[in-house]
């Protein structure tokens, strides 16, 4: 067996016989329930991927696999997981959005992926194939952040700038990623899309959220952004950070233009943390997380 | 907050030219890194990229010091591209994922 499959099981046995094929040599990855991750003791063990918070930070993290230092050289990844799909409609919306995406992003890589969910548990839509985005109407609140009509490429230092300002009170990595991500988003609508481009952010108790508007016709793919560009000196990888670096990226075309939504949750607490220590070893601890199975959302 | 500009110093060491970016490297200031290792390729000599000070670093930025490199290679000069293991800009270059690894050194 190779490629990508989802494998539906009622018992341990089924996930012990899907890792039977495995060749000789494979290099095997484990990212189930800790009851399951025991099933081969010489596997590298990794926590189950968060598929349901930044779908494409944990594709991500399966990419990297390829480079994994106990990986012996040359030798296939074999890749059993339990991915973890939340509980809520949005949090099932980007586990589908993983598992459509995970064959092609993963598409030529020597490497097999099975993504097991327990029979009785699996929701349903799960493997529904992708949409486009629905326009998602404005937030009640008043933008804290509304920068309408730039013309000028030129404007996106300043507006990377303000939008900074304006999200002061998040944890740093926080306000770095989100700011990443916006960035990656305002230069597709400078470089691809049509000027004027407007900006609006909001910050409410739970949320931050950006749109970028531009009145280009925008992408139709609905799976842009969920893998990384072939040939590492292109662009094409604006999409593939952005998506890492926020909680979910929603893009549609309407009669204003095109416009793509950013937004990263914030717990409450989170907002009352200052730079300093604890940011820097909030960010330590995010790396740790992001180098075995993505980034999941501070807590 | 002021908005950080892009700016590269030079720096000859013995065998090698050093270049400390600073500020903001995206798409949009990338031709003047691109600018400026064309003026650094000097045969015999290594080519240091120092990213660790930049304030921003974007995939148009990950994209240009990549591109350095290769050119750093056609002109048969060894590049290297300085980043620490918690640096921001090494979780740049890790999430862009660019194929082929680049000559980074800590």
């Amino acid at each position: 067996m190779t490629g990508h499959h989802v494998l539906r099981y009622d018992d341990a046995e089924e996930l012990r016989a899907a890792l039977a094929d495995r060749p000789a040599g494979a290099f095997v990855v484990l990212a189930c329930r800790p009851e399951h991750n025991a099933l081969l003791p010489d596997a590298l063990r990794l926590a189950r991927p968060a598929v349901h918070h930044r779908p494409v930070a944990v594709l991500a993290a399966l990419r990297r696999l390829l480079r994994h230092p106990a990986r012996p050289l040359g030798a296939p990844i074999w890749v059993l997981a339990e991915p973890e799909v939340g509980t809520t409609r949005t949090d099932l919306a980007r586990a589908a959005a993983f598992e459509a995406a995970r064959p092609v992003t993963l598409a030529g890589e020597p490497m097999t992926t099975i993504a097991a969910y327990p029979r009785a548990e699996t929701p349903a839509g799960l493997f529904d194939p992708p949409q486009l985005d629905a326009p998602v109407p404005d937030p009640d609140a008043a933008p804290v952040l509304c920068l309408p009509a730039s013309h000028d490429r030129r404007d996106i230092v300043g507006i990377r700038a303000r939008l900074s300002m304006s999200l002061a009170g998040l944890p740093t990595l926080v306000r770095t990623d989100f700011v990443a991500a916006v960035n990656e988003v305002l230069t597709n609508a400078y470089v691809h899309g049509t000027p004027p481009v407007d900006v609006a952010v909001w910050v409410t108790r739970g949320r931050v959220e950006c749109r970028v508007t531009d009145r280009g016709p925008g992408f139709r793919d609905p799976l842009a952004g969920y893998r990384p560009a072939p040939g590492g000196t292109r662009s094409g990888n604006g999409l593939w950070l952005a998506r890492q670096a926020s909680d979910e990226l929603t893009a549609w075309a309407g009669p204003d233009g095109f416009t793509v939504r950013l937004t990263t949750a914030v717990a409450p607490g989170l907002a009352l943390q200052t730079q300093g220590a604890l940011a820097r070893a909030e960010v330590a601890a995010a790396r740790v997380r992001f180098r075995q199975f993505g980034n999941r959302r501070p807590r | 907050m002021a908005a950080p500009t892009f700016a590269v110093s030079r720096d000859d060491v013995r065998d090698a030219v050093v270049l400390a970016l600073t500020g903001a490297l995206d798409a949009f200031t990338a031709p003047d890194l691109d600018e400026a290792v064309g003026a650094a390729l000097t045969p015999g000599h290594e080519l240091v990229l120092d990213p660790r000070e930049l304030e921003f670093l974007a995939t148009g930025g990950v994209r240009a010091l990549f591109r350095a490199a290769e050119s750093a290679g056609r002109a048969r000069v060894a590049p290297r591209i300085l980043v620490g293991e918690a640096q921001h800009a090494r979780l740049v270059i890790d999430r862009v994922d660019i194929d082929g690894r680049p000559p980074l050194a800590t």
